[in-house]
């Protein structure tokens, strides 16, 4: 089972969203602000994370860049989540250092399409360096 | 008589034109969010539950959000197309640093 990371401030997009990958086979834990997702990024070691960008006391953006300037975290996916939905806002985020963008609304579907294959990127990335990626 | 409500400098108004639709669509968004996911995770339930009569009503739901989320973004980019199409104004060289 993946254990993804969901670091979300809104309370219904957070029960939205976890009972909805829960249904589909993930382990999901939460973070409600970017500082608590930095910190358990570094303890959790999820495979996968999903970060809204506007975010309280550490935003999604600098969450990201601090995620993917440490070594232990730097090799675990981040999908930014935003209910912008402009192609700047897609640039920002990927600068930042996210490896996909979605936006909200969720579309479920397509959302897991891009957890799957950042997923499995992943672990074929491990897999390549015997296991010590 | 009242006095005229104060003008915002050219470059705040600006400003403010183009930031409001986006502002506003974001805002939108998110409870739209709600009210599709929430509805979708119902539908699911709905057919494991075997209670398919009640589907036709929260497939109804669902419709009316997805077309209310494309009237809102057709709506942004009419917008954002008109504040572009506008003549720009000259910084105001007291807000502009």
């Amino acid at each position: 089972m993946h254990r993804i990371l969901l670091v979300e401030d809104n309370e219904m997009n957070r029960d939205m969203l976890s009972r909805r990958l829960m249904r589909k086979g993930y382990e999901v834990i939460i973070a409600v602000d970017g500082e608590q997702g930095v910190a358990m990024a570094k303890s959790e070691a999820p495979d996968l994370i999903l970060m809204d960008m506007s975010l309280p006391i550490i935003d999604g953006w600098e969450a990201t860049r601090s995620l993917k300037g440490a070594e232990a975290t730097k090799a675990i996916p981040v999908i930014a989540l935003t209910a912008h939905a402009m192609s700047t806002d897609r640039e920002k985020a990927m600068e930042a250092g996210c490896d996909d963008y979605d936006t909200k609304p969720i579309e479920l579907s397509r959302l897991l399409e891009k957890m799957q294959a950042l997923i499995g990127r992943k672990n074929e990335t491990i897999a390549s360096s015997g296991g010590n990626a | 008589m009242t006095e005229p409500a104060p003008q915002l400098p050219p470059a705040i108004e600006a400003r403010v034109q183009h930031m409001l639709p986006r502002t506003l669509l974001h805002d939108l968004r998110t409870p739209l969010g709600h009210v599709l996911g929430y509805s979708e995770l119902l539908i699911e339930q709905l057919h494991e539950a075997g209670q398919e009569e009640f589907i036709p009503y929260v497939e109804k739901i669902r419709k009316a959000g997805r077309e209310l989320l494309e009237l809102m973004s057709n709506n942004f980019q009419s917008a954002q197309a008109e504040v572009a199409s506008k003549p720009s104004t000259p910084a105001d060289p007291a807000t502009s640093k």
